[in-house]
């Protein structure tokens, strides 16, 4: 279960992501559906890239936000256990710990704002079956082949 | 009525000499007439332009410098005379009813715009291994599947007067997001459960090139377009804790 020590994992063969404008957007390779994290979901998102835990990622957005932790904490909770859901995350190591050298993007945001997580079907279809596909590509390519008969 | 009407095929290629003859011949092999056949040299080094020279005036030809299959599409479609608009990559195949079975369609439906089949892969030689370990995991990749890819597509060429041109920003990828454009101006749309077009798996594929960051731009235009309009999609994700707040006294 999801405590304040949890550490979540990205699997990066699976989710793709990228943070805009302080939202994160998240695709998951292998059905097609996409995801976005309004709010202060793009901090989070890096956070979690970088191994925070739940209670790490709350500390770092009650200073930079001047929110109460307790506050925040619930709401980091709450997405994560959606995140888990949906496949996006697994949980990791809690012993490990953050990467906290790197630079984090800088928040557009000025004010903390409850992140939340949407989901979109529609190009799912057209997403399916279209490369990259997790587990497709991963056989030996022969860059240079024999030229076929013309 | 439609039938009769003249349907441009429009083929980009960049060094597709090992290929684009096959392509080519199998528009040749169609059973629909009237047929215009548009060839887009994307900047080929290799033997493409003598190749393509090989068919003298059943194709028109045209040259760029390399600009990618979604700028060589768009010139293909400024070219194009015809009421259709279809497209085939020059290492894919069609089959030979591929125009005839879709035009049916065109006529039957009259509001129709766009119709795509389904498609099967098929693999070289080279890349037998893949195709071998796809078939023992039975990967979805080695059946027949709907084809949100250009090969599919007939489409009246009004239709990219409503929906706008492939956008040439997208490296690959291009044609899902005419697909989700299309989708979001409600154009009319068919999938036919045919296998019409066989795409061929190579050492050289594009799109086997493609990679997350390809596919997060295809979304990322998504967003912009959603944010740019002020439309509200998706679904927005619950805990169980909060869909109980949302409803008291369930």
């Amino acid at each position: 279960m999801l405590n304040e020590n949890t550490r979540l994992i990205t699997d990066d063969q699976q989710v793709a992501a990228k943070v805009m404008d302080g939202e994160a957007i998240l695709i998951n390779l292998s059905n097609g559906l996409y995801y976005s994290i309004a709010g202060t979901g793009g901090m989070i998102w890096s956070l979690i890239e970088n191994g925070y835990s739940l209670e790490e990622i709350a500390d770092t957005l009650s200073r930079q936000f001047s929110v109460p932790k307790q506050e925040v904490i619930s709401d980091v909770r709450q997405l994560a256990s959606k995140l888990l859901s949906e496949s996006l995350v697994t949980v990791g190591d809690s012993d490990a710990s953050a990467n906290t050298d790197s630079s984090l993007p800088h928040d557009v945001s000025t004010s903390y704002e409850t992140p939340t997580l949407k989901k979109f079907d529609d190009m799912a279809d057209m997403f399916a079956l279209d490369p990259p596909l997790p587990g497709l590509a991963d056989a030996p390519v022969i860059e240079n082949p024999k030229r076929s008969q013309e | 009525m439609n039938s009769g009407e003249l349907i441009s095929c429009i083929v980009p290629v960049y060094n597709g000499e090992r290929f684009v003859s096959e392509a080519l011949d199998s528009i040749f092999a169609q059973t629909y007439r009237p047929i215009e056949v548009i060839v887009v040299d994307d900047g080929s080094t290799d033997g493409t332009p003598e190749i393509l020279a090989r068919y003298g005036e059943r194709i028109q030809r045209f040259r760029q410098d390399n600009l990618g299959p979604a700028a060589a599409r768009n010139r293909g479609i400024e070219m194009a005379r015809g009421k259709y608009v279809a497209f085939l990559d020059a290492d894919d195949v069609w089959h030979k009813n591929k125009l005839e079975r879709q035009m049916q369609r065109f006529t039957e439906n009259p509001e129709l715009e766009v119709c795509i089949t389904y498609k099967e892969n098929f693999w070289e030689s080279e890349r037998r291994s893949e195709e071998t370990r796809l078939k023992q995991q039975d990967h979805p990749f080695i059946k027949e599947h709907p084809g949100f890819v250009c090969q599919t597509l007939l489409a009246c060429r009004s239709v990219f007067d409503r929906v706008g041109t492939f956008n040439e920003s997208i490296r690959i990828g291009e044609d899902t997001d005419w697909y989700a454009r299309a989708g979001e101006l409600g154009v009319t749309k068919e999938v036919l459960p045919e296998v019409l077009v066989y795409r061929r798996m190579h050492s050289n594929n594009l799109t086997l090139k493609a990679t997350k960051e390809d596919r997060l731009s295809v979304v990322v235009e998504k967003f912009k377009r959603l944010r740019a309009s002020s439309r509200d999609e998706g679904e927005m994700i619950t805990t169980s804790s909060e869909k109980a707040t949302d409803k008291p006294f369930n």
